[in-house]
């Protein structure tokens, strides 16, 4: 068989590229997972009550929310508010992860506010406040994408990890039987000044 | 509201301290006439001046969360965990009058430095803040607790040890199921954060256009190759 010409070669790459987009919209692993152990020093934290993600836009309100005993962690009921896990650490504690969850979407109230996570990247930075009025900034070091059907890594939720920022929503692909995505998607970040 | 959980908890954790003023009142009288030793060493004077600050910082902790606490099943259990360290701080503050061991009016300053920062909390994050703190210091506390139950001298003091280490233990029991209640007890395993797949298509969306023209493209740039091949064949014919 003779092999494509100039033309052929890139319109079969072409078709491939095409194909990829189409087919291929689930999200890989990006940049760093923050390691580091926390410094023991006194805490002087509050809990978070707003975000801003990167591409501008407002402030989402964040609101307390625990895991339920199956171990789930459900975001708030409003679409477009965000969930501080109040098991982890608050913001300006000095060790632990700040955990904050969020939708996508859900089936009767549409795209939610953690939907950008999808398009994110190392290097943006994430602005969260506090019930006292002070501002954290967080710069992203790194995306994660684990399975949803295998329980997200206890090491996410560190107590005495140095402070880093974790938020969780859902990726992959949308299964309409079960009505659930098919991955979990976890954004870390570290504070830009501590 | 309180759990029958909760309530149950209590009911046992105020048998473990009825128990253990029984077992001290009875090691009191008896101390004189028993087989262990009535000396103290350096470890059970220590022990003694740890549990009083110990026993102090968890009454203030208490008050400060009978108080403040948003979770009814919190203040309840806050308000038996003042009463039970009162019960249990008699009997070190009687122990200490024994061996003339002195005793702090208050707790360490870590102690004090902990409580100070519960207290710039409210709400939700002042419940599982005070639960998360009072879980780590009766851990603490535990460890001093076996210390002393293990390697101390006197029997009294072992004892009054022994005692605190069951009454302790309730304690974290409870605040085991508190943390649960919370929310708080383990990370969570998964996150539902999806059900409507409206972020799927939109992201499907915004790609097809994009792959629309690249497979245009992709057809052009083949057919043209085809043409080319064709017109290169009949040439060499």
């Amino acid at each position: 068989m003779r092999l494509p010409g100039g033309f052929g070669a890139a319109g079969t790459v072409c078709l491939i590229v095409a194909g990829m987009l189409v087919a291929h919209a689930q999200l890989g692993d990006t940049g760093d997972v923050p390691s580091g152990r926390a410094h023991a020093g006194p805490a002087d934290s509050t809990p978070p009550t707003g975000i801003r993600l990167p591409g501008g836009g407002d402030d989402v309100p964040v609101v307390s929310i625990g895991t339920a005993s199956s171990g789930t962690l459900e975001p708030p009921e409003e679409v477009r508010h965000v969930g501080w896990w109040r098991g982890g650490a608050a913001l300006g504690d000095t060790a632990g992860t700040v955990v904050l969850a969020g939708h996508v979407d859900a089936e009767r109230q549409g795209v939610g506010s953690f939907a950008a996570l999808w398009h994110v990247k190392p290097g943006q930075t994430v602005r969260v406040s506090g019930q006292d009025h002070r501002t954290v900034t967080y710069r992203i070091t790194g995306t994660r994408v684990y399975p949803r059907t295998a329980s997200l890594p206890a090491s996410i939720f560190a107590g005495d990890a140095a402070p880093r920022l974790a938020l969780i929503t859902c990726a992959g692909g949308f299964d309409r039987r079960t009505r659930h995505y098919t991955d979990t998607l976890v954004v870390y970040a570290v504070p830009t000044t501590t | 509201m309180i759990s029958r959980r909760h309530a149950a908890t209590r009911l046992a954790t105020r048998a473990a301290v009825l128990a253990g003023v029984v077992a001290l009142a009875g090691v009191a009288l008896a101390a004189p006439a028993g087989a262990s030793s009535t000396s103290t060493s350096a470890a059970d004077e220590n022990w003694l001046v740890a549990a009083h600050q110990m026993n102090l910082a968890e009454m203030a902790a208490g008050r400060d969360a009978n108080r403040y606490a948003n979770d009814r099943s919190v203040r309840g259990f806050a308000e038996d965990l003042v009463t039970e360290h009162a019960a249990l701080d008699q009997k070190i503050i009687e122990l200490a009058k024994k061996y003339d061991v002195f005793l702090p009016k208050t707790p360490t300053a870590g102690q004090a430095k902990a409580l100070a920062a519960l207290q710039g909390k409210e709400g939700d994050a002042y419940d599982t803040a005070w639960v998360k703190a009072r879980t780590a210091s009766h851990r603490q506390a535990q460890t001093l607790n076996q210390r002393e139950v293990t390697a101390g001298e006197a029997g009294d003091v072992r004892t009054a040890a022994r005692d605190t280490r069951a009454v302790e233990q309730s304690h974290l029991k409870s605040l085991d199921e508190l943390a649960v209640d919370l929310g708080v007890s383990s990370p969570p395993a998964e996150v539902t954060g999806g059900t409507g797949g409206q972020a799927a298509a939109q992201l499907a969306a915004s790609r097809r256009l994009p792959a629309s023209i690249l497979a245009a493209l992709g057809l052009v740039l083949i057919g043209t190759e085809l043409v080319l091949a064709r017109r290169r064949r009949r040439a060499t014919q």
